[in-house]
C-alpha cells in the first residue's frame, strides 16, 4: 500500500503551515486504521526554521539535531549529493518502529513554566509511537547553495547511471517512506526554491493553508499558477490541490467572512479555467483552524491539539479535516 | 500513555483471570466501565453538536452568529446527560436548516438589488423590516474604510448610508483582483 503524500504549502508566511502540519500528522497518528491500529504517519520538515522539528521535539532537537545537523533532511540530502543513493531507512527517521525500541523523542516532553517564569521541559506521560519524523534544520537553507545543476535541471550524481532531475532527488530514495507510512505530511518552507520543488514532486496532494485577508487571497491566484508550472515541469506527474484551508479567521471580523466568499466564488471560476480544471478538480475551502487562545497554549506547551478532548473548538476544527484526509486513503 | 496503550491494555485485561476477584470488586470495575461507556457516548454526541456548529460556511458565520442570538434553548453543561445533548443536537440542526433557509431567501434578494438599478434596489431596501436589514448587511459583509482603518456597512432608515452599502456591494463583484470571467 502506498502513502498517501501531503504537502502543506503556502508561499506567503505566517499563514499556519507548520501549527496545521504538526497537528494533522497528529490527529492523523491519533486515529484508527482499517488494519486495527493506529495510522502511520511521517511528518517531514522542510522547512530550514524548523519550527515543526522544535514544536514535536521540544528540548531533543535542541540537543540531538541542532549539533548534528547530519541527522536531519539537510543530512539526507547532502548524503544523496555526495552520491550516497542509499534509499532512506529507519535510522534516518525519529520514532519507534517496534514496541522494544527505546521510547520515540516525538512529543516525549512538555513545556511549563515555572513560578519564576521560566520555561522548563519535563517528561510527558503521552505516547506516540507511531507519529514519526524527519527533522529539519537551519542549514537545509544551504543546500539550496550546495545543489548544482545544469541548464536543463539536470545532476550528475555517480549511482545514478544517467543525470537526474534536481527535483527527483528525494522521491528517488523514498520507497521505503512509501511503502511503510500510511501518511506522509510535509511542512514546506514559505517560499519556490529547490526544497519546495523537491517536495511538491514527492506528494501528490497539496493542502493550502491561507488567512482570509487581502493580501493573502490575492497570493492565491500565483500560488495556483506557480503549481501548474510546476506540474508542468514534473511532466504532469499528478498533483491536487485538495484544499484551501482558512487559518487565523475569528468570527468578529466580518472581513474574513468576505474573503472567503470571494475565494469561494474564485474557486468556482478557477475551477471551469481550461488551465486550472485538473490540479482543482478535487479542491475545496474547509472550515480551517480559528484563531483561539487554545491553539497558542499547545504551541507553547509543545502539544498537539488532539491532546484537548473532543468537545474543544480547535480540536473540533481539526477532526473535521482530519476525517476528509482519512478518505483520500480509501480513494 | 496514549489510546493505543490503553486498547492494548484493556485486551490484555480481558484475557485475565478476573473471576479471581470477589463479588464487590467485579460490582466495582464494572460500574467504573459502565461510566467510562457512558462518557464515551456522551463524548460522540458532543462532538457531533460541536461538529454542527463549526459546519456553518466562514463565509456566512456573522449571519448566522445573528441568528444563533435568538436561539431558545441553551447549551448543555458538558456533564448533562446523553439524552439531553441529543435532544439539544436535534434543535439545533432544526434551527439551523431555518437559518439556511432564510439566508437562501436573502441570498436571492442581495442578487436581485445588486443586478436592478439604484432608485429600484433602494425602494426594494427600504419595505425591509429593521430585522431583515440587519441580517441581509451580514450577509454582503460589506465594508468602508474610514479614518480609522476599515468599518463595516449596515443597512439603516438613511438614504445615504443604504446608497453607500448599494454602492459597495456592486463594487464588491467588480474587485478585479481574483476574477478572471463574469461570476
Amino acid at each position: 500500500m502506498s502513502a498517501c503524500v501531503i504537502c502543506v504549502l503556502n508561499f506567503k508566511g505566517g499563514v499556519g503551515k507548520t501549527t496545521l502540519s504538526v497537528n494533522f500528522a497528529a490527529a492523523l497518528a491519533n486515529s484508527p486504521s482499517p488494519q486495527g491500529r493506529n495510522y502511520r504517519v511521517l511528518l517531514i520538515d522542510a522547512d530550514p526554521q524548523s519550527n515543526a522539528s522544535v514544536y514535536m521535539l521540544g528540548e531533543y532537537w535542541r540537543r540531538e539535531i541542532f549539533l548534528k545537523p547530519e541527522k536531519s533532511l539537510y543530512g539526507i540530502m547532502t548524503r544523496i549529493l555526495q552520491g550516497n543513493t542509499q534509499p532512506i531507512n529507519e535510522s534516518d527517521i525519529l520514532g519507534q518502529f517496534s514496541d522494544e525500541a527505546p521510547r520515540s523523542p516525538v512529543f516525549s516532553t512538555e513545556k511549563k513554566i515555572t513560578e519564576e517564569g521560566r520555561g522548563i521541559y519535563v517528561e510527558s506521560d503521552a505516547y506516540w509511537p507511531n507519529l514519526h519524523i524527519i527533522p529539519s534544520h537551519y542549514n537545509l537553507n544551504n543546500f539550496e547553495k550546495e545543489i548544482h545543476y545544469n541548464e536543463v535541471g539536470k545532476v550528475k550524481i555517480p549511482a545514478f547511471s544517467t543525470p537526474v532531475y534536481y527535483f527527483e532527488l528525494l522521491d528517488r530514495v523514498s520507497g521505503f517512506l512509501k511503502e511503510y507510512y500510511d501518511f506522509i505530511i510535509i511542512d514546506c518552507p514559505p517560499n519556490i526554491y529547490t526544497m519546495t520543488e523537491i517536495v511538491l514532486y514527492f506528494s501528490q496532494n497539496i493542502l493550502i493553508p491561507v488567512i482570509p485577508d487581502w493580501l493573502s487571497t490575492n497570493g492565491i491566484n500565483w500560488l495556483l499558477m506557480q503549481v501548474r508550472t510546476l506540474s508542468e515541469k514534473f511532466q504532469h506527474r499528478e498533483k491536487l490541490i485538495r484544499a484551501i484551508v482558512p487559518t487565523l479567521w475569528n468570527t468578529r471580523e466580518h472581513v474574513f467572512s468576505r474573503h472567503i466568499r470571494i475565494l469561494n466564488k474564485s474557486l468556482s471560476v478557477w475551477k471551469r479555467n481550461e488551465m486550472y480544471r485538473e490540479i482543482l478538480s478535487k479542491a475545496e475551502i474547509w472550515v480551517g483552524l480559528q484563531r483561539l487562545a487554545s491553539v497558542n497554549k499547545c504551541i507553547e506547551s509543545i502539544r498537539p491539539i488532539v491532546d484537548y478532548e473532543i468537545s474543544e473548538t480547535a480540536r473540533v476544527q481539526l477532526e473535521m479535516m482530519t476525517k476528509k484526509i482519512i478518505t483520500w486513503k480509501e480513494e | 500513555m496514549n489510546s493505543v496503550e490503553l486498547k492494548k491494555k484493556l485486551i490484555k485485561l480481558s484475557q485475565e483471570p478476573l473471576e479471581k476477584l470477589g463479588s464487590s470488586e467485579l460490582k466495582k470495575i464494572y460500574r467504573q466501565i459502565q461510566s467510562i461507556f457512558d462518557s464515551l457516548e456522551r463524548m460522540t454526541i458532543i462532538q457531533k453538536v460541536e461538529e454542527l456548529s463549526n459546519s456553518i460556511p466562514l463565509e456566512n458565520k456573522p449571519f448566522y452568529l445573528e441568528l444563533l442570538k435568538k436561539f431558545p434553548h441553551k447549551k448543555p453543561s458538558s456533564n448533562a446527560k446523553k439524552e439531553v445533548w441529543e435532544k439539544y443536537y436535534l434543535q439545533l440542526n432544526n434551527y439551523l436548516d431555518e437559518c439556511k433557509r432564510k439566508k437562501n431567501e436573502l441570498n436571492k434578494l442581495l442578487n436581485n438589488i445588486q443586478k436592478i438599478n439604484e432608485d429600484l434596489a433602494l425602494k426594494q431596501i427600504q419595505k425591509l423590516k429593521d430585522e431583515d436589514k440587519k441580517l441581509l448587511s451580514l450577509l454582503a459583509s460589506l465594508t468602508e474604510r474610514n479614518s480609522k482603518g476599515v468599518s463595516s456597512l449596515f443597512l439603516g432608515k438613511s438614504k445615504e448610508g443604504n446608497l453607500a452599502w448599494l454602492r459597495e456591494l456592486k463594487n464588491v463583484k467588480h474587485l478585479g483582483v481574483l476574477y478572471t470571467e463574469e461570476l
